[in-house]
């Protein structure tokens, strides 16, 4: 597990020194687009397509489009000031219950680093007897992002990434509206049938087959895999003309005429 | 539309020279679906089902005249062609149909002028180039990379569907002709070699000694010691020239068969 980064957790007066690692491996299997011609890796390129060219760093700017078809340029940010990066600072307390899991976005790791893991373990312990979370700000690559700080087992901190509030699409809560005759009798069936299909949450038990599937086909297909050098065909057709015709351009015979 | 053998090779700046490929004549459609025949009309996409990828590099609808290659350590393989070893590739140098309609009447530089915007880059498909005039020296040059030839078209010649016409002729350094393997050896790094004679039965005088192909296995019992083949294999050899005494000089196996047992299909 590598590092994301170094942080400090602001607690009051504490600051508890961490690590921070990405909790969640990708779902995705690495897969990159190559030419199956050639058998190399494609790269993007930044290309102007009314300039019909490739464009330079320093010609780039990103623009916000507006409503009427016109565009203004959005100046670049300022980096946040260094003493405010990689610090999550506790905003306040809550039951893990009022917060929708709506706003999780990314998991994160948090482990203490040197000399912290007395502070950091007070923390976790006093939120887990207490059954609150932390409602934290963190500046990240000199962004603003809301977190959730919650104890995980008996030792380890976690950090959520959250959405900001603003993010929630509400029209879909509206969804369901309107009058519904529900009987006694069709409340109690869905009640029975809800308790019957009752059971304990074992994440085990619900594997991605999927990536599974993925993953045996890569394995079978082993045997054949192939380098990127190995077949440029069509280039080496080019060059084979290029230089017969090279070879003819380059002749005396050809000077002297 | 076949090439007549030149006489003599000749330079004229009113005749295209490209290379002659080593591979399968193919016509490709690409109409409501690619379509890829050989000259005798089978489907070439049977064959080299790889070949369908050609679809998405050249526009519909057209009717392109083209060689399949197989291409196989830096250069064309006949032998890696008749052996369905891939990667293969259509160099394509007519074009007969555009959605314009037919272009038969149409001289070769017109013809030529549509087919480079039919064609996109990056598929396994290249358009044959070649010079207007110096056809000797292309010659030269082809020799020299050990490749088959050079085709000679007049730049004002239409296409004549299925005739062998004299706008278009030929150059060609590489000869080819079935011949009789009649005997393997074992070859010390492993591997076989194939001693070859011209008569069908196997007899006469040897006129070349060639490294049999590496799909090519003899019987279990057979296996690290000389034997005569019986019966001898139809082997078809490309050669430069011979010498005097007959020998093949800068010989290579194109592709063999069993005749009798016909476990390997016949060319397309």
């Amino acid at each position: 597990m590598r590092s994301l980064y170094k942080g400090i957790i602001g607690f009051g007066l504490v600051a508890i020194p961490v690590q921070v690692y990405k909790a969640m491996d990708e779902e995705r299997v690495e897969l990159h687009w190559v030419h199956t011609v050639c058998g190399h890796r494609i790269h993007y390129r930044k290309f102007c397509s009314q300039c019909h060219r490739d464009v330079t760093a320093e010609e780039l700017a990103k623009s916000a489009p507006l409503p009427d078809g016109r565009y203004v340029v959005v100046p670049a940010e300022e980096p946040a000031p260094a003493a405010s990066d990689h610090t999550i600072t506790i905003l306040s307390f809550h039951s893990l219950t009022e917060i929708d899991p709506v706003f999780y976005r990314q998991a994160y790791w948090l482990e203490p680093g040197a000399g912290g893991r007395k502070a950091y373990r007070l923390l976790t312990g006093t939120m887990r007897a207490a059954g609150k979370v932390a409602l934290g700000e963190m500046t990240l690559r000199s962004r603003r992002r809301m977190t959730v700080l919650r104890p995980y087992e008996e030792t380890a901190l976690m950090l959520h990434q959250m959405y900001f509030p603003e993010s929630l699409r509400r029209d879909g809560a509206q969804f369901g509206q309107g009058p519904a005759a529900i009987s006694d009798r069709e409340r109690e069936m869905a009640e029975t049938l809800i308790a019957q299909m009752s059971e304990p949450f074992v994440p085990q038990n619900y594997p991605n087959a999927a990536r599974q599937r993925l993953l045996e086909t890569i394995a079978g297909l082993t045997p054949s895999a192939v380098r990127a050098d190995a077949g440029k065909p069509v280039a080496e057709v080019i060059d084979l003309m290029e230089q017969l015709k090279a070879s003819i351009a380059g002749s005396p015979r050809r000077g002297a005429s | 539309m076949l090439a007549v053998s030149a006489e003599q090779p000749f330079d004229d700046p009113n005749w295209w020279y490209e290379l002659k490929w080593d591979g399968y004549r193919a016509l490709i459609h690409q109409t409501q679906r690619l379509r890829i025949f050989s000259r005798r009309g089978q489907n070439l996409l049977a064959w080299f089902p790889e070949l369908a990828a050609l679809s998405r590099y050249i526009s519909a609808p057209s009717v392109l005249d083209a060689e399949i290659v197989a291409w196989h350590e830096g250069g064309p393989s006949f032998e890696a062609l008749a052996a369905r070893r891939g990667p293969y590739l259509a160099v394509v140098f007519d074009c007969l149909y555009t959605g314009d309609g037919w272009h038969l009447r149409e001289p070769l530089r017109a013809r030529r002028a549509r087919l480079a915007k039919l064609v996109a880059p990056g598929g396994p498909v290249v358009v044959a180039d070649g010079v207007a005039g110096p056809g000797r020296q292309l010659l030269a040059a082809a020799a020299e990379r050990h490749l088959e030839g050079v085709m000679a078209k007049h730049l004002d010649g239409l296409y004549w569907p299925g005739r062998r016409v004299r706008t278009w002729q030929k150059f060609v350094l590489q000869q080819v002709q079935w011949m009789t393997a009649a005997a393997a050896d074992p070859r010390p790094g492993g591997g076989w070699m194939w001693t070859l004679v011209e008569n069908p039965d196997g007899s006469g005088p040897v006129v070349a000694r060639l490294t049999a192909p590496v799909d090519w296995r003899p019987q279990a019992a057979l296996i690290g010691m000389r034997h005569r083949l019986t019966p001898p294999l139809a082997v078809e050899v490309g050669y430069r020239r011979r010498t005097a005494a007959g020998r093949l000089r800068h010989a290579s196996i194109r592709q063999w068969r069993d005749v009798h047992d016909n476990a390997r299909p016949a060319a397309p």
